[in-house]
């Protein structure tokens, strides 16, 4: 080998030797085990993904998040009353000490907290805990704007814990609060909304649709900057808040909605009453062959699929309860590369009501698919079932989700109901 | 809320489908980058390095700098494994070099196998650093700015850690050509 440079001799040694080895044929599954989050010792966090944000749901028991921003489920009215000493008079508030520190697991670790962390109160048994977070380098990719985030838990000790962190958001005299998520920490008829408010606000009351009023507890920390609030909402019909000041005159009011759309949240399988819908085979999107089955859980319609690795492998529960008559999701169990790589095998599907005997999708650039609802078959229910495959044209590769739009059909083809398929929130 | 929307990334699903894309192209050349960073298990940090980016599928702005996570993903856990070795040993069971008794074809396949043998032992017996560095440059190829991203450090660092090391493995086969 004399004469020749080293640095030919040493390509073609890496070179030679890297040829020695090849993968495991489970190595897939392997990374996919591997990428479900760990969390601390008292639970395990979730990750899920709404938005550019870091929320968490715990799988031991039914805890969801709702991002009000992301789902836009919450409308916003400025009521910017000044002047006028209007502000309802707070209902006594009657809450607990605030507990210890929980062990907050992942979150704090994508997104250390830089300010103090402190605890409000919400119930006896409910404590939303509230920073401001760096988000981590080491979770994040570098070019990742590294603006400060506002982050909160809703902690309920022996249900669960769920919560997120936002970036910190401009408030000012416009914009002088704000909701930032809803939270169901432990059932899903109970609700926790929370928020951020200027220093100014002092008190926050919500206002139910009967007249009922409930304080919503509200403090800050030092470095929080801000003033974070927390209420528990026992009503999914939406609620009305109203912000004022140390003098009793309203600053601001904001008018929630009920919180539509999927939610994110894991809970157990139930051992019975399911509805097997369609099965898939194995691609690289999905951990092997498998099915999507629906359960009807306390008026939720959730849909099980193993297909992928978060998680107990719940998609997002929808709230079957109201409006709207229909509701789904679109989602690719297959990938192809022949050439190029996109997304194959879409299923579109989701419930109707009793009443939706068609469910028509509008497909991207024109033409739609139709499918014919099926009862579900669930005691005491008269929801039904849909799902219909979407041809792969309608999912890009360009495209991270495409607009699709269900329509519920009378079956002479009325509209009666409209939603936009959702996304999986896992 | 224009703060949120403007932060508002591809959903998990489009990130899933780009992660599994890129492990599918990109995964057997970060095993490799990993045994020969000398990682004792490098299928094992190779997975790792695509788990934590499947973690971060969600925030995937610009699919292009993925490989380059990954990458520094797999240098970093390769580091951080080796400074937990109590004992550092010459592994040449990691290189492939034990072959034992391999059909020799020619004489001349047995001279370029020795050349590798050599040539990768004393790679082996690099500081971290500059291991990293040669391999980088002389493996995958890869620029110094590229080089410099994967390693953490500034291009004039890798300058000079590939400079020394190639002087190291002169003076390494010094007196055995």
């Amino acid at each position: 080998m004399k004469g020749h440079p080293i640095e030919d001799r040493l390509r073609d040694a890496l070179d030679a030797h890297a040829e020695t080895f090849s993968a495991s044929p489970d190595a897939w599954q392997r990374v996919q085990r591997k990428s479900e989050v760990r969390g601390g010792p008292r639970r395990s966090a979730r990750a899920g993904w709404v938005a550019r944000h870091s929320a968490f749901v715990i799988p031991a028991a039914a805890a969801a998040t709702v991002a009000a921003l992301a789902l836009g489920a919450t409308t916003l009215a400025h009521d910017f009353s000044a002047g006028r000493s209007n502000a309802p008079r707070p209902a006594t508030a009657t809450h607990a000490p605030v507990p210890a520190k929980p062990d907050f697991g992942k979150i704090m670790a994508t997104d250390p907290a830089i300010s103090a962390i402190f605890g409000l109160p919400v119930t006896r048994n409910i404590t939303t805990w509230n920073w401001i977070g760096q988000p981590s380098p080491e979770y994040w990719f570098p070019y990742i704007a590294t603006r400060p985030e506002a982050c909160h838990v809703v902690s309920e000790p022996g249900a669960g814990d769920s919560g997120s962190c936002w970036p910190v958001p401009t408030l000012n005299a416009a914009r002088p609060a704000v909701v930032i998520a809803s939270d169901y920490p432990g059932q899903l008829s109970s609700l926790t909304i929370s928020g951020l408010a200027e220093p100014a606000v002092t008190s926050v009351t919500e206002i139910l649709r009967d007249g009922q009023r409930i304080s919503a507890t509200i403090g800050t920390g030092r470095g929080f900057g801000l003033k974070a609030w927390s209420v528990r909402c026992p009503t999914k019909n939406g609620t009305k808040l109203v912000f004022a000041g140390a003098d009793g005159r309203v600053i601001t009011t904001l008018n929630t909605a009920a919180p539509a759309g999927p939610i994110v949240l894991d809970v157990p399988r139930p051992g019975h009453g399911g509805v097997t819908m369609f099965s898939y085979p194995a691609s690289q999107l999905t951990t092997g062959a498998g099915s999507v089955t629906a359960y009807l859980i306390d008026q939720h319609v959730a849909f099980f699929s193993s297909a992928f690795f978060r998680g107990s492998g719940t998609f997002s529960p929808f709230d079957a309860s109201g409006r709207p008559a229909v509701g789904g999701m679109a989602v690719p169990f297959g990938y192809v590369c022949a050439p190029g790589c996109r997304v194959a095998n879409i299923k579109a599907f989701g419930y109707a009501h009793g009443d939706v005997p068609k469910v028509s999708v509008r497909l991207p650039g024109g033409g739609q698919v139709v499918a014919n609802t099926y009862p579900a078959g669930w005691p005491g229910s008269d929801l039904r079932l849909w799902q219909v495959t979407l041809p792969d044209s309608v999912w890009p590769a360009n495209v991270s989700q495409p607009d699709l739009i269900a329509t519920g059909e009378t079956a002479t083809g009325l509209p009666i109901a409209q939603a936009a398929l959702g996304q999986p929130q896992m | 809320m224009a703060d949120v929307s403007d932060r508002r990334t591809a959903p998990p699903h489009a990130g899933a489908v780009l992660v599994s894309g890129l492990f599918r192209d990109r995964y057997p050349e970060m095993v490799r980058l990993a045994d020969l960073l000398g990682a004792d298990d490098p299928e094992d940090i190779a997975q790792e390095a695509f788990a934590r980016l499947m973690r971060k599928a969600g925030t995937l702005r610009d699919p292009a700098s993925a490989i380059g996570y990954v990458r520094s993903t797999v240098c970093n856990l390769v580091r951080n494994r080796h400074r937990h070795l109590r004992v550092v040993r010459l592994r040449l069971g990691s290189l492939g070099l034990a072959r034992g008794h391999d059909e020799m074809s020619s004489e001349h396949a047995v001279m370029v196998r020795e050349d590798h043998r050599q040539l990768l032992t004393a790679l082996a017996a690099l500081p971290a650093r500059r291991r990293e560095a040669i391999v980088l440059r002389y493996w995958l190829d890869l620029p110094e700015r590229e080089i410099a991203a994967a390693m953490g450090v500034s291009p004039g660092t890798v300058k000079s850690h590939v400079s020394r090391g190639l002087d190291a493995l002169g003076e390494a086969l010094e007196g055995k050509l």
